[in-house]
């Protein structure tokens, strides 16, 4: 009996140890930022870089670093943090013991957006502004769609939180032998793939499609391809329980239950079998290639085709993926200035160029891609083009703040059905109802 | 005298800080702060104190609820399994057997492996594609199963365990085996030999002398071995979480559709998935008092049961 008492008396305890007002929820103004009228000498401070770059990725950041380091008084200590997922962990951690980095890598706009409603960033747009930023002339140079990704609205004006990095879209890979042994052209809508992958399951010994079911590979794309959407522009309710929704997971269950065409697995198990030239078509992002080269046996090597996703009545629609970089605002301000100066020489145009061709991730400036070290790669190699050419198709993930509680529940959806657990309509109603309840406050 | 007696407790309480230390400082602080934190909106930074209303809403959270069950199906497919096989063998391994020495060796082994890389391998014997499991079934002419994948009930398709759990669990007995047959043979070793001597001469032999000789002094192990499974296995962590993909998908850990998801997960998942850290120590400390309240009941039931030989 005593027990409940005691609860009481601790909770009743502790409310006169909380903040009177709740959370910070003031996000910091531009004019509380105190930036230099003109551009002052750069910081001689070492800084601070959380990143998830794994692999052959990692390697060529460091790179990267490695040149910066050499060349300016600004010095970037680089530390890889694991997985975007493990990262976000890690900076959470750190936000509590006040022992952030100085910049770190988002995975998207719903991290940026959780950090942003923390309270934790400084907006970019107030070293874009600054005499260390850009002349509008010159932003104009960058990709649109990768600003609007890391473009927010604070209190109703549009203001750059984060800042474009490593950018890249969600693409079909196919094995062209695999398809030319089964007589099938790329296909080029959601209706070709369908019969594609039953050609390949007729005519071949090859698993037609191997993919892990989420969100993001199919159920999104087929959506906004369709002309629907998963959330309301203003994140506060579910859109996705239409006759469009219903069709794009229908659309995965009629190819693992129905037609026996695709192969679920987990995580990134696809990539092997792929990579082994056992797997026709795959789903993943296009900087995919260099792992799926990697993971090749020496002796049975195939040149990886990329493809844009397909279409739907409303023309094609992809994901819009990679990673922005962040700066914190506990952080001195020198510091502040200093991963701004770092994250600008980033997407300077040569750095853009060397990352975009190390890595597989898409060139941010325009004149990037008119660059003749780009072009001459691409000259070489066409496949440079099929990010670039389906960026203008591409959608951000939603940059809800909530969207980290919504990504498993729309999981469980598309996995629910494609198990064959749940009809379509059973599995979209309950997942609705889930992501209105999350947007309505727990 | 009395100077003596403070010197005397002043260098117990000197011998009794290096232990009060460590279990403070990771342990009983953590406690108490997770308290703290259960109280107040915490998301990613400390937001308002709203009392009981985190503890209030795990009592409606279905899945919570969820992962309570299947935590407590975890247990009960777990703990009584291991305890029973590692008892048979600790017994058989008690006999006068040749290469005695490397078959304890050999059952120990697992409990001494990292549980994290036993979970990496079973994550490869249990994987739909290459797994050995699906090897042997196809080898006996059965249809391969998914595995880690299967959110299908066992014992019927929309209760649980699910295949992905019912596998998770084979592990879990597979990796604790070791520990309770060694603990159980400390046990056999500690029956005082003459009791053994006098039954057997009073005509008892086999099933007769386990019955009523060797199990009864056992009880001390046993009530031990039943208290420690249990809270381990309510707690469990690291096997689940990394059969079940360790996060490495989209999503957290859990899968699939969380039917793996135990009560340590649902924390793990609410905590740094969702980042509802408020919400996940909530859930923490009621997972903590769950655990204090079935050994309460386990003590009520076995401690008056418990024989002591000598």
């Amino acid at each position: 009996m005593r027990a409940p008492v005691l609860v009481v008396l601790i909770a009743l305890l502790l409310s006169s140890c909380a903040p009177a007002s709740g959370p910070a929820t003031t996000q910091p103004s531009a004019a509380s930022q105190t930036i230099a009228a003109t551009a002052a000498p750069e910081p001689a401070v070492t800084i601070s870089l959380w990143d998830g770059q794994s692999g052959v990725l990692g390697d060529r950041l460091r790179e990267l670093i490695t040149k910066f380091n050499s060349t300016h008084k600004i010095q970037v200590t680089e530390t890889f943090q694991g997985t975007y997922d493990q990262l976000y962990q890690k900076v959470v951690s750190a936000i509590q013991a006040n022992t952030v980095p100085d910049l770190a890598q988002v995975s998207g706009p719903p991290q940026t957006a959780a950090y942003w409603k923390a309270n934790v960033l400084t907006p970019v747009q107030q070293f874009v502004d600054s005499p260390d930023g850009f002349t509008a002339e010159q932003l104009k140079d960058f990709v649109p769609a990768l600003l609007d990704e890391n473009t927010f609205s604070v209190t109703g004006k549009k203001t750059l939180v984060s800042w474009p990095f490593s950018k890249s879209v969600a693409l079909l890979y196919y094995n062209p032998d695999i398809l030319q042994k089964a007589g099938v052209s790329v296909p080029k809508t959601w209706d070709e793939v369908r019969s594609a992958l039953k050609t390949v399951k007729a005519k071949t010994d090859a698993t037609p499609f191997a993919w892990t079911p989420d969100v993001y590979y199919f159920f999104l794309p087929y959506l906004w391809s369709q002309g629907g959407d998963v959330l309301s522009s203003d994140y506060s309710k579910a859109t996705f329980n239409t006759p469009e929704g219903v069709a794009a997971l229908q659309y995965q269950a009629d190819l693992v239950l129905t037609d026996k065409t695709a192969q679920v697995t987990s995580g990134f198990d696809w990539q092997n079998p792929f990579a082994q030239g056992k797997v026709a078509f795959a789903v993943s992002t296009s900087v995919s290639r260099p792992f799926i080269e990697q993971a090749m046996p020496k002796d049975q090597t195939f040149k990886v085709g990329m493809a844009p996703l397909p279409a739907g009545p409303k023309g094609p629609s992809t994901d819009l993926f990679g990673n922005n970089l962040v700066i914190f605002n506990k952080v001195a301000a020198d510091h502040q200035r200093a991963a701004w100066i770092f994250m600008k020489w980033l997407t300077d145009v040569d750095q853009t160029v060397a990352w975009s061709l190390a890595s597989g991730y898409m060139p941010l400036r325009v004149s990037a891609q008119n660059a003749p070290a780009f072009k001459a790669e691409a000259d070489k190699d066409p496949r440079l083009l099929v990010a670039l050419a389906a960026l203008k198709d591409a959608h951000g993930i939603p940059g809800a703040a909530d969207w980290q509680k919504i990504q498993p529940v729309m999981g469980d959806m598309v996995t629910s059905v494609v198990t064959g657990k749940a009809t379509a309509k059973d599995a979209i109603g309950t997942a609705e109802k889930k992501v209105n309840d999350i947007l309505a406050g727990y | 005298m009395r100077a003596g007696r403070w010197r005397e407790a002043g260098a117990g309480y000197l011998f009794l800080a290096p232990a009060l230390l460590i279990i403070g400082a990771f342990h009983v602080w953590p406690a108490v702060y997770v308290l703290y934190m259960s109280l107040f909106r915490w998301e990613i930074v400390q937001g308002a104190f709203i009392g009981l209303r985190n503890y209030e809403h795990l009592l409606s959270d279905p899945d919570f609820l969820s992962s309570l069950g299947l935590t407590l199906v975890y247990v009960v497919g777990t703990v009584p399994v291991e305890m029973a096989i590692g008892l048979a063998l600790a017994i058989v391994l008690h006999q006068r057997l040749r290469l005695r020495g490397l078959f304890r060796l050999l059952y120990f082994l697992p409990y001494v492996t990292s549980q994290v890389a036993v979970a990496l391998v079973w994550g490869w014997v249990f994987n739909p594609s290459y797994g050995a499991a699906n090897g042997l079934l196809t080898a006996l002419g059965q249809p391969a199963r998914t595995w880690l994948l299967e959110s299908g009930g066992v014992l019927s398709p929309g209760a649980p365990p699910s295949l992905a759990l019912t596998a998770i669990m084979l592990v879990t007995i597979w990796y604790y085996l070791g520990f309770h047959t060694v603990v159980f043979l400390s046990g056999l070793t500690a029956i005082p030999e003459e009791l053994v001597d006098a039954a057997r001469i009073d005509g008892a032999g086999g099933w007769r002398m386990f019955r009523h000789v060797t199990f009864p002094l056992l009880s001390p192990t046993t009530y031990f071995l039943l208290l420690v499974a249990t809270i381990g296995a309510m707690t469990s962590f690291n096997l689940v979480y990394v059969m079940s993909g360790g996060g490495q998908a989209f999503g957290c850990g859990g899968n699939p559709l969380g039917t793996t998801r135990v009560a340590a997960l649902f924390v793990f998942d609410r905590f740094w998935c969702q980042t509802q850290l408020g919400y996940a120590s909530a859930a923490a400390f009621a997972l903590g008092l769950v655990v204090l309240a079935i050994s309460l009941i386990n003590g009520r039931l076995f401690s008056r049961r418990v024989v002591y030989a000598g």
